[in-house]
């Protein structure tokens, strides 16, 4: 039920949703026949009736986008605003029976180390984990093929957003010879297929951006909400989050434990209750720290690059604080 | 189902556009679905459906029969897991050991569209109806529900779950949808005939073909696959971005055929492209035609920059132009989603005559507004016959440039005066020229729209959406704005495709283009 778990928003008069939440997200609006080009009054407003509904610009926009460095987008701002923020989720559907989320941990958690080698961007990461997850809720996959087919993610990924690809040979190399080239571009054959090569994703970086630039956010809560959401790739259940949701949620969280209670932004779009069951998620992970099998987003946050942002957050939260709602 | 086929397979031997087969083909599957309704005794709840997975249902079940917890306690999965994947915490060498860990009566989806193991794991397709019986035994049940294998299910617990198996009234998931489609023939090389060659580029060939399910013409585009590196990125792009665009002004891709050989993308045919156009005309075209297909320019470039997607590579070659006069932007092999700004691409992606001076000056910046200078240069193109700055090389293409617009100047471009290769070229103070001398045939309006795309920054170039509004546009009556995506203007009877005064009258010669014919859709 991903379209129920959205809500218009009530905190704020000015992101009222144009149109109902369920109108909003529907990929595919039936378009209606229309007699002799006469419109059918199918979207909004006349002289813009191509504009696909969704959440209005917030105030501070614009601004935001500037930060980004979009700032020559601002015809388009509110566009790319519900195109980013209004992203669905996957479906909440269990992952196949040969996988459990523990392994699916592990293989993430793989992919993370190889992502940080390579060097690569921070999209690549959440695009080459969302095709995994896709791919995961598409079908079966035999378990001893579940790491060749998260690298072949990354591949993929890599594809998409990176601009000089990693050689399959050094892919294969840090896969420790348990795939040849020759499977790697099999099983890249058999994503596209599954996935009907539908890559497209904006990703909850962006919105995780686009929200702190709102929210006028320090570099360090930032940096920490940026590791709270690093780490919710862990959690097979947050792929059925929307993006936005979680990167909400690890920006509410992360300013919480840097200036305690009631410090946060006032969430834009989501209410505290809709984050409510994400957050306890991203503490218990941070809290966690280097367990086997998911240390590496731990250790790649406590490098001196990333100011020890994971060893920080566990000491914030032990201290003692008024239980995350 | 086999009735279902036939009668499948006879509303496709029309005439129909895929699309149209299409909807038909979903509606054929609700009739179908409702018939089976009626034979079946199975419980219809009120939720929606989508809540009507196999899994939450069992979800529910276990619940009210207060079953012991789904999943294992996690001490034991991770004790077990570390017995069969092995990894290293440095983080400098990583590897996973193996052993096969075939579960059960797992299969495998090793077939790139092994129809057989969709089925069985999308439970809401239509097809599996009359599986479901088969496939839920005890032991199934245990390993789905991850219990360990002793534990007891009641009684009459697996006739209930059957008789209350979710109704499989959801549309066809795109799985089984895709599934099905592979039956008919979507998705396979002997779907499609090739009929000649319209053009070959350095990584891809085009073909002009027919489609044996609709017997419409069609665009194969084959690209060939290197062994080494896979699919192309471009071509990975290309496909993703156009599953996206849905638009009357963006060419539709119909098919995508996948071998380990090529891989064909089968779009909709359109007679030629914006230069064959131009070229047929005498380089003379009726002003008005000049203006539907600025217009449709940028309504196809207004919603993709509405998706935070640029084209990149906008030229009279991409655009391409069917006999009613519709116009499809084509070739989207280097256009790609804005993610995060910061990435800096490679300088060399917009051909040279429709590139904007920022980037021919090194700027890494990509906004939407790059499109828009080369809009108004394919404008011009149109309005006057003739290529508005061919230029050979850089600074020849800004030296072009910079003789008719003037030489910028830190008032006219702020910020020019302290770029490197700016400096370095030290053109001459050129004055700016009135652009009518250049395009006599142009109105007012039209030049003043036309000044709006060529701005030296940026930020100042009008946006598409903006551009639509230009009363330059009026002419064309207030209905035209408030189409519907997926509509062509051309269903507006006010909007008519005029002669064009130059247009050769004899037919479409087929030979005189030879190999040169429709370089779009190549790089």
């Amino acid at each position: 039920m991903r379209l129920g778990s959205f809500k218009a928003p009530s905190r704020r008069a000015t992101l009222q949703l144009e149109e109902s939440p369920a109108a909003s997200l529907n990929p595919e609006p039936p378009s209606a026949a229309v007699p002799d080009g006469v419109p059918a009054g199918t979207s909004g407003s006349p002289g813009r009736p191509e504009r696909r509904p969704g959440p209005c610009a917030p105030p501070g926009l614009e601004e935001a986008l500037s930060a980004l460095g979009l700032e020559r987008e601002r015809e388009y701002a509110g566009d790319i605003f519900a195109e980013v923020m209004v992203c669905s989720a996957l479906p909440r559907r269990a992952l196949p029976r040969t996988v459990t989320p523990e392994m699916r941990a592990l293989v993430v958690d793989w992919l993370v180390q190889v992502h940080e080698y390579l060097g690569l961007a921070g999209d690549t990461l959440y695009l080459a984990v969302h095709l995994l997850d896709s791919y995961l809720r598409a079908g079966r996959v035999r378990l001893r093929r579940l790491q060749l087919l998260g690298v072949a993610c990354l591949f993929v990924a890599c594809k998409v957003e990176e601009c000089v690809l990693p050689e399959p040979a050094s892919l294969c190399l840090l896969g420790a010879g348990s795939f040849s080239r020759a499977e790697l571009l099999r099983a890249e054959r058999r994503i596209l297929s599954r996935l009907d090569f539908r890559l497209h994703h904006p990703g909850p970086l962006l919105c995780l951006g686009l929200l702190s630039a709102l929210a006028r956010s320090s570099h360090q809560v930032t940096l920490l909400a940026t590791y709270f959401l690093e780490l919710s790739l862990l959690e097979a259940e947050a792929a059925g989050w929307e993006p936005g949701r979680r990167a909400a949620a690890a920006l509410s969280l992360a300013h919480r434990v840097l200036d305690g209670a009631g410090s946060g932004p006032e969430p834009a779009l989501y209410s505290p209750a809709e984050l409510g069951p994400l957050e306890p998620c991203m503490a218990r992970a941070a809290l966690r720290g280097p367990a086997p099998g998911r240390a590496a987003v731990f250790l790649k946050y406590a490098r001196p690059q990333r100011r020890g942002t994971s060893l920080a957050a566990a000491r914030l939260l032990r201290r003692p604080q008024p239980a995350p709602r | 189902m086999k009735k279902f086929k036939r009668r499948l397979s006879l509303t496709l031997r029309g005439s129909q556009t895929i699309d149209e087969s299409l909807s038909e083909l979903a509606e054929q599957m609700t009739i179908e679905e409702n018939s089976n309704k009626d034979n079946e005794p199975i419980v219809k709840n009120g939720r929606p459906p989508t809540s009507h997975s196999m899994h939450s249902f069992l979800h529910q079940y276990t619940g009210s029969f207060k079953k012991p917890p789904l999943r294992r306690p996690h001490s034991v999965i991770g004790g077990s897991l570390g017995s069969f994947m092995a990894m290293p915490r440095n983080g400098s060498r990583l590897d996973i050991v193996h052993e096969n860990l075939k579960m059960g009566s797992d299969g495998e989806s090793d077939q790139a569209s092994g129809t057989s193991s969709d089925e069985v794991q999308s439970p809401t397709g239509v097809c599996l109806r009359n599986r479901i019986h088969r496939r839920i035994s005890m032991e199934d049940l245990n390993k789905r529900l991850s219990l360990p294998a002793d534990i007891r299910i009641p009684d009459g617990y697996l006739e209930k779950l059957q008789i209350n198996s979710p109704p499989f009234d959801q549309p066809m998931s795109r799985r089984s949808r895709r599934a099905s489609l592979s039956e008919i023939g979507f998705g396979k090389m002997e779907t499609y005939i090739k009929l000649e060659k319209l053009g070959e580029g350095t990584y891809a060939t085009v073909y002009k073909g027919r489609s044996k399910l609709t017997e419409n013409l069609v665009a194969l585009k084959e690209i060939r696959l290197e062994h080494e590196e896979g699919a192309p990125c471009t071509a990975i792009r290309e496909v993703s971005l156009l599953k996206d665009l849905k638009h009357a002004n963006i060419v539709t891709l119909h098919d995508i055929v996948h071998t380990d050989k090529s891989l064909t993308l089968v779009f909709e045919y359109l007679d030629k492209d914006l230069k064959q156009y131009m070229d047929d005309c005498g380089n003379i075209m009726s002003m008005h035609n000049v203006k539907l297909f600025l217009y449709q320019i940028l309504r196809g470039l207004a919603y993709c920059h509405r998706r935070k997607v640029l084209h990149r590579d906008l030229k009279p070659q991409n655009l391409l132009i069917n006999e009613k006069g519709e116009l499809k932007l084509a070739d989207f092999g280097l256009a790609r989603a804005k993610s995060v700004p910061t990435k800096t691409y490679s300088n060399e992606v917009v051909t040279l005559w429709y590139r904007p001076p920022d980037v021919l000056l090194g700027s890494s910046e990509y906004s939407t507004q790059i499109d828009m200078w080369g809009v108004g240069c394919i404008f011009f193109e149109m309005a006057s016959g003739r290529p508005l700055f061919p230029g050979s090389t850089v600074e020849d293409e800004l030296h072009l440039i910079f003789r008719l617009l003037g030489t910028p100047s830190q008032e006219t471009w702020p910020g020019v005066s302290s770029n490197d290769e700016f400096k370095n070229y030290n053109f001459p103070k050129y004055k700016p020229q009135p652009l009518v001398n250049h395009a006599p045939r142009l109105d007012s309006e039209g030049i003043e729209l036309i000044t709006k795309f060529l701005q030296y920054e940026s930020k100042k170039r009008v946006s598409a959406e903006e551009a639509m509004k230009h009363v330059y546009f009026r002419s064309l009556g207030p209905r035209i704005h408030a189409l519907p995506e997926s509509v062509s203007i051309f269903s507006l009877k006010e909007i008519q495709l005029q002669k064009d005064p130059g247009f050769r009258n004899s037919s479409y010669p087929e030979t005189g283009h030879g190999k040169n014919r429709r370089q779009s859709m190549l790089f």
